[in-house]
């Protein structure tokens, strides 16, 4: 099926009429001018000649600055770019106003909403908070998981419960240090609602599933070489779906480089070499010998229509390192 | 921000409100209308929003007018009436008449992310919907397009 570009997209509908525009500047001209704006200008008129010279040499500064750019492109899983880009950088770019007093309300009730989820959810437990804001009602969750400090009993659960791809082989002194699961519900398993309260604000929902109604659908594993705090190996793994998978890109910058690479038992695979810092990576994709049907979370309990299942198909495998080259990384998914 | 600058903000974006309208309100001469009038409330707003945050906000002021023009004139538009254009792309056509089709809920997030290039994140925040909200709504967007379009091009 045909994709269309944004520009595409845009042609669907008309470009403003010259007529348009100039309507829209007499709009303009007529706005009634700021107090804020007739102070500056006031203000201005006082400037010193040492302060003229100072804004126009800061000015200039800036302009240069703002003219450097670096190079971004974008590609697809056969290392083709789909889009390439100059992105800007300069001073001017970091430059954030301090927020307003409603913004900071906001912004209070999002963190005491995180904190909520974090402090009051246990990590095998689904958390669902929701408040009001001055942009509408907002919300937040907090999926299940699970935390593992053993190896054993990491690929003992996974085998039992998962179909994601596991790593078969790691380099001489990484060792284990830690893993975490993702966890949702089968299609046709529950949430079972454990509590519902208030807090101020904002209103926090605890839910359980039972074992047997579980699906693993990410892990994320994290190797170190013994001795070494900064050589770590990044291992993790996500069921996605047939979109999600076509339409998975790769950004690279300068001094970044992608290659298409073959990985036994791996439809896709993607070499991505990254310098300064120093930084390889393995992104690979497998197709499912079935699909897996997840129930949509409680966040999505509220739609007005029914929602369907999410169907997982594929999985999409990440492995990265700033010490191990790539043909290393390629090692780690070879087939026993 | 002075008047220069607001309207050198405003016309660098009027392109996409522009067909952030049409695509709500069909008719382009009520799309010229929101446009028009959304500049006054811009103006009076724009002091308070965070640097980089401004084409969102925009956004968000002419989707609201758009709104008080549908209830004020409470008009309903034919889907299939398009404006008079030059040579129009068959295909394009096509393309929007699918877009149409779609319930405005799943069609300006579409629109938003596919047609105007903003972030998950910005068009989240311009319809005033989670984020998790407006992945599900694009999620279904682009199922029903699939489908319709593999429909259209086997009929």
């Amino acid at each position: 099926m045909k994709q269309y570009t944004q520009s595409e997209l845009q042609k669907m509908y008309m470009e403003p009429s010259e007529e348009l525009k100039d309507r829209i500047h007499q709009e303009i001209s007529s706005l009634p001018i700021k107090e804020q704006e007739e102070n500056i200008v006031k203000k201005k008129l006082s400037f010193s000649f040492v302060s003229v010279i100072a804004i126009l040499l800061i000015l200039v500064a800036v302009a240069y600055a703002a003219t450097e750019v670096y190079h971004r492109i974008r590609i697809n899983w056969k290392g083709e770019t789909v889009e390439e880009t100059e992105v800007p950088i300069g001073p001017e770019a970091t430059v954030v106003p301090p927020p307003d007093a409603q913004m900071l309300s906001d912004e209070d009730l999002s963190r005491m909403a995180d904190e909520l989820l974090q402090n009051s959810v246990a990590e095998d437990e689904y958390g669902l908070v929701s408040y009001e804001t001055t942009g509408g009602k907002m919300g937040g969750a907090r999926p299940i998981q699970k935390t593992f400090d053993s190896w054993d009993e990491f690929r003992e659960y996974m085998n039992r419960s998962s179909e994601l791809t596991l790593p078969t082989w790691i380099p001489d002194g990484y060792e284990f240090q830690e893993a975490k699961v993702g966890i949702s519900c089968k299609a046709d398993g529950e949430y079972t609602l454990i509590e519902e309260r208030q807090e101020g604000a904002i209103t926090l929902k605890r839910y359980k599933i039972d074992d047997s109604d579980s699906v693993v659908v990410w892990y994320y594993i994290n190797y170190r070489e013994s001795g070494e705090d900064n050589h770590y190996l990044l291992v993790s793994s996500m069921l996605i779906d047939d979109q999600e998978a076509d339409e998975r890109t790769f950004d690279l910058t300068d001094g970044q480089s992608a290659s298409v690479i073959t990985v036994p038992g791996i439809d896709d695979a993607l070499a991505i070499v990254r310098n300064d810092p120093a930084y390889n990576s393995l992104a690979m994709r497998r197709n499912l010998n079935h699909s897996i049907e997840c129930r949509m979370d409680p966040m999505y309990a509220e739609a007005p229509v029914p929602i369907e299942p999410a169907v997982f198909t594929c999985e999409n495998i990440d492995v990265s390192s700033p010490w191990l080259d790539i043909e290393t990384l390629q090692k780690i998914f070879t087939p026993e | 921000m002075n008047k220069i600058a607001f309207e050198e903000l405003y016309m660098q974006q009027l392109p996409g409100l522009f067909r952030l309208a049409q695509s709500i309100l069909r008719q382009p001469a009520d799309a010229e209308d929101a446009v028009q009038q959304a500049v006054l409330q811009a103006w009076q707003q724009i002091d308070t929003i965070q640097s980089g945050k401004e084409k969102a906000y925009l956004a968000r002021i002419v989707i609201n007018e758009c709104h008080n023009i549908q209830r004020l004139r409470q008009r309903t538009v034919p889907v299939t009436v398009f404006p008079e254009r030059i040579e129009p792309e068959t295909k394009i056509m096509e393309l929007r008449d699918v877009v149409e089709r779609l319930p405005e809920k799943l069609r300006l997030p579409f629109l938003l992310v596919y047609m105007e290039g903003y972030s998950s994140q910005e068009a989240a925040s311009v319809i005033g919907i989670t984020l998790f909200a407006l992945k599900l709504r694009l999620k279904r967007a682009k199922k029903s397009l699939r489908i319709e379009l593999r429909e259209e091009g086997e009929s």
